[in-house]
């Protein structure tokens, strides 16, 4: 066997070893990594780890069955959309059906995303004992085998016009027999209502000094005093099929000179509607305004009043995300001009002037 | 004498300028001026200029040549009758400076011309004038001629060969004279003849005198007269002046006396009929005077002057509605308080773009207008009354008048934007008329609309351009429709196009979000050229203004970035070959530029206008066509940013142009 080995080596030694020494390098470096993959081997072998876990058997003084935590938290909301500024109403349900009392529970309420903030939390209504709020968090104590109802107002802040539903979580931390317990619980998902804003204003002269308005100011009995009145609308949302409408009171005709950048406008004679349809309103646009002229012929018995400009004046929309109907009603304009910073509170009407 | 009537025939011959009819504008108001200084500055013709028709004494044919060649040159269409007194002269001409042709005049004047008592006494009507004899009694010279010979004779031989001249002014055009001197010896046989004998020998004369005149002249040269009216003179001459309108001597010495006569006048009168009414007063802001006087003459197609005294008339006073062009008259006078038959009342009359209302009663006058609307003249002098304010009625004092333009919400011949507010300004700034909404239902809001004004409705040409698409309508029917820049976009576009008869031509680009592309039509769709005026890459857009810039007969395509290049004004011709351009703002406002062209000052050069598209104030520049500065102002407040647009368009029709600055929303 040795004579096998060596006859070998001597036959590597003279056909490589001895022309180029890389050679006897690389059959030691071969020789030494097999030894190493041996003694490697033969040490696994032979290896008996301690156990991490602690198997040894524990005494549980009040066995608590991790499947099943006696503490039970629903929660639920009125509406299924909500308006940026004003809180969310959310109630909460809480079940300890435990046979120990839960102290500090901790409900920490957030948004899973970065499109909303969860700005404060506060407490309404009937207040359970031992009960509080802090910033976006709820510590109750809740005594064994008891129910509590509670109820939140939720202020939401949104950081991202961009995603109007907001998808948030309950994040509920106790501790029991030394046992932290954490559960998160997924909240409903809420579209906020889309920020609609409509304007409807009366002016004589623009808010930069150009007469749009003829006639006397105050208005005076069988003399014609014309108004313009804008409607405005303008959101950061879409929205569909806008309608804005008003009533001319007695005495109000509409005028021949209208301004309109987007929508239909229609007049009924019959019904003295006055109606503006807009079909859709993309995000963030300025095109949405209607101006049109009113001309306004006061009577003896509108002395010393101040007359509307119109009546009823009321809008609706169909909010495309949020699908929600929404509608209210405008700011009411009279001969006052609350707007106008050129002429406001020259609204009475006056008797005619008859001279001479 | 033979001389002077071969003189006289090649004079009517050869000279043109007393051979062409002569047509008077159609548009109101019609100014003169009655300017007897006898020698003018350049700045007094230069100012003169501006009028309708002046009266120039006769001597400025020798001392100020060169001022009414200046004078035509500035002003083409002026006519400008030459003033001589009919029957009078100065006594003593050789001690005047600037009398030339008076000396020459009085020189040839017969001592049997002379106007004489019974005691053989010269006669004057005038400090430092003798009077002359123009009845048909009057003694004749050696040579068998009278003064009413003379006279036109030396206007026939000495002014109208000057070529200087449209007509005569004759001052004192009597039809009586012996109200002069009860003892006129009209054939100087030593007595007074009978007052009635001499009234009706002046007529006959001066008649005669009027007859030669016109035979002398041509049918188109015009004569004028002046004084109390007598109506066998009318059909011989254009016009009489009514001097210190209502003078006490005509028709009773009231207003309405003096209108029924100024009224009557084109009826009498040889055509073209040019009556005047003059009013002097020596307070030059006598604004109420002005302003009755005018609002009278407008009740006719007349001409108004207004100047210092019948001792001094040479002033070249301007007021604000002077510069007011009401366009052509719509109607007859009315008076609204009822009575038609020219009693003193409230009087108005309707021109195409405004009404001149005149109090005649001597009482404050209110007025409801019921289904219309006006706005007073934005002026600079009588702010009171014209201060630029709407009204739909009106309180006049007594013996006032005023000018009110007629609302006016439309824009034609240029590209606006639907539904925008639009502000009127001049060249510096100044807001002539109120703004108003530029707005037509049958487009849609913010559409860019063009309306070529001049047919009827049913075939008004217009143009519009809105959602990527543009369109071409005959009324309300569609004759052509394309997207410029393909189906896909649907953005704003920007419209410009000019018509010259029949040849329509389009220019069109994107607005944001397209590519600085420009492309050229005709009428009928087919693209002609198609370039881009900056680097394809931007996507801000461009704006367009399509207009003959240089006046060589070819339309250039003026340029404005969209948002987000520097604000580089380019030129180019219709094929895209770029011809100039200059920064209209700082080099790093980036906001983009909107584009307009039109002669905002009447030099007959077209300015190009612009106007911060986004970001930046609301300044308005305007540049001359090779990129000079000329003006600048703020349209809206300095703190606004939102960006406007701005169109030229001569809303007046006075041939100058005004800036429309147009505002999406009030802010």
């Amino acid at each position: 066997m040795l004579k096998i080995i060596r006859y070998y080596f001597r036959g590597r030694l003279e056909r490589y070893y001895l022309k180029n020494k890389w050679h006897l390098l690389l059959d030691l470096s071969l020789i030494i990594i097999v030894i190493s993959l041996l003694i490697i081997l033969v040490g696994l072998y032979n290896y008996y780890p301690k156990p991490i876990i602690n198997t040894e058997p524990v005494i549980i003084k009040n066995p608590l069955d991790l499947n099943n935590p006696p503490l039970n938290v629903d929660f639920s909301v009125v509406s299924p959309s909500f308006k940026i500024g004003l809180p969310i109403i959310l109630h909460l349900k809480i079940t300890n059906q435990g046979q120990r009392e839960i102290k500090k529970a901790m409900i920490k309420i957030e948004s899973v995303d970065n499109n909303f903030l969860i700005k404060s939390l506060k407490l309404i209504g009937k207040i359970p004992p031992l009960t509080s709020t802090s910033g976006n968090v709820l510590e109750l104590t809740i005594p064994e085998k008891t129910d509590q109802e509670i109820e939140l107002e939720v202020l939401v802040s949104r950081l991202s016009e961009k995603n109007r539903i907001l998808k948030w979580q309950a994040e509920l931390n106790y501790e029991l027999n030394d046992n932290l317990l954490n559960k998160k619980i997924n909240l409903p998902e809420l579209a906020t209502l889309a920020d609609l804003r409509v304007k409807q204003l009366a002016y004589y002269t623009s808010p930069q000094g150009d007469q749009l308005g003829v006639g006397p100011l105050p208005p005076m009995v069988g003399l014609t005093t014309s108004y313009w009145i804008f409607w405005e609308t303008q959101s950061i949302d879409e929205w569909r099929d806008l309608v804005v409408s008003a009533r001319l009171p007695r005495g109000v005709e509409l005028g021949e000179r209208r301004s309109m950048l987007a929508g239909d406008f229609n007049y009924s004679s019959s019904t003295r509607l006055i109606t503006w349809k807009v079909k859709a309103l993309t995000a963030n646009s300025d095109s949405y305004r209607l101006g049109f002229e009113l001309k306004l012929t006061p009577v003896a018995s509108q002395i010393d009043q101040v007359l509307a400009l119109t009546e009823n004046a009321k809008y609706y929309a169909y909010d495309v995300l949020g699908k929600n109907e929404v509608e209210g009603q405008l700011a009411p304009v009279d001969t006052n001009l609350a707007g106008d910073r050129f002429n406001s509170g020259q609204g009475k009407i006056m008797a005619e002037i008859i001279e001479d | 004498m033979k001389k002077i009537f071969i003189i006289i025939f090649l004079a009517i011959i050869l000279l043109p300028g007393t051979s062409q009819a002569l047509v008077l504008k159609p548009t109101y108001p019609r100014l003169a001026n009655y300017f007897l200084k006898w020698r003018l500055s350049d700045e007094e013709a230069t100012a003169l200029a501006k009028w309708d028709l002046i009266i120039l004494d006769m001597e400025n044919q020798e001392t100020s040549r060169a001022q009414i060649l200046r004078i035509r040159e500035l002003n083409p269409n002026i006519i400008i009758l030459v003033y001589i007194t009919s029957q009078e002269i100065i006594a003593e001409p050789e001690h005047y400076n600037d009398s030339y042709l008076r000396q020459e005049l009085f020189g040839n004047i017969s001592d049997v011309w002379w106007l004489r008592n019974a005691h053989g006494e010269h006669v004057s009507n005038w400090p430092e004038t003798r009077m002359l004899n123009l009845a048909d009694l009057a003694p004749l010279n050696s040579e068998g001629q009278s003064f009413a010979d003379y006279l036109p004779e030396f206007v026939a031989s000495r002014l109208v060969p000057s070529g200087l001249w449209d007509g005569v002014f004759y001052d004192n055009t009597w039809g009586e004279v012996a109200w002069i001197n009860e003892t006129l010896d009209i054939n100087l046989d030593g007595q007074a003849e009978n007052q009635i004998e001499v009234d009706r020998a002046w007529a006959a004369g001066f008649k005669k005198m009027l007859e030669k005149t016109r035979t002398l002249t041509s049918s188109s040269f015009m004569i004028v007269g002046n004084g109390r009216i007598y109506e066998p003179y009318q059909p011989l001459i254009n016009g009489m002046m009514l001097e210190n309108f209502p003078s006490a001597w005509e028709n009773g010495g009231t207003w309405s006396g003096s209108m029924a006569t100024y009224l009557k006048l084109p009826k009498l009168n040889s055509q073209p009929s040019l009556p005047i009414i003059n009013i002097y007063n020596n307070n030059q802001k006598n604004y109420r005077l002005m302003r009755f006087g005018l609002a009278s003459a407008l009740m006719g197609d007349g001409f108004f002057s207004y100047d210092f005294d019948v001792a001094s008339h040479g002033q070249t006073w301007w007021y604000d509605e002077y510069n007011v062009s009401l366009g052509a008259a719509q109607t007859s006078a009315v008076n609204l308080l009822g009575n038609n038959s020219w009693q003193a009342g409230l009087w108005r009359r309707d021109f195409k773009n405004g009404i001149a209302l005149v109090n005649s009663t001597n009482k404050s006058q209110s007025y409801v207008f019921p289904r219309e609307e006006f706005e007073t003249i934005n002026g600079q002098q009588d702010k009171l009354i014209n201060n630029g304010r709407r009204l739909n009625q009106i309180s006049l004092a007594a013996s006032d008048g005023v000018i009110l333009w007629k609302r006016n919400t439309e824009i034609n011949e240029q590209a606006f934007t639907n539904g925008y507010f639009f502000r009127v300004f001049d060249d510096r700034g100044n807001k002539p008329r109120s703004g108003f909404f530029s707005y037509l239902s049958s487009y849609p809001g913010e559409a860019e609309v063009l309306v070529f004004s001049g047919s009827d409705s049913l075939n008004q040409l217009s143009l519009s351009a809105s959602f990527g698409q543009f369109t071409i309508r005959r009324g309300l029917k569609v004759t052509n429709s394309w997207y410029p820049f393909g189906k896909n976009y649907r953005g704003t576009l920007s419209l410009s196009a000019q018509i010259n008869g029949d040849d329509l031509k389009i220019a069109l680009g994107a607005g944001p979000g397209g590519g600085p592309q420009v492309q050229y039509f005709n009428g009928q769709g087919k693209l002609l050229s198609s370039f881009f005026a900056y680097d394809k890459n931007l996507r801000g857009g461009v704006n367009v203004a399509l207009a003959d810039l240089d006046g060589d007969g070819q339309l250039e395509l003026i340029t404005g970035p969209g948002k987000g290049s520097e604000p580089l004004i380019k030129v180019f011709s219709t094929d895209g070959r770029l011809l100039n351009n200059f920064l209209a703002y700082d080099a790093k406002f980036k906001g983009g530029v909107n584009v307009a062209a039109g002669d905002i000052n009447g030099d007959g050069y077209l300015e190009i206008v612009t106007a911060p598209a986004s970001g930046g104030g609301p300044q308005i520049r305007i540049f001359n066509d090779s990129g000079r500065h000329l003006g600048s102002f703020f349209a809206y407040d300095q703190s606004f940013h939102g960006g406007i647009k701005v169109v030229v368009s001569d809303l007046n029709d006075d041939d100058r142009a005004e800036i429309l600055v147009g505002l999406k929303n009030f802010y």
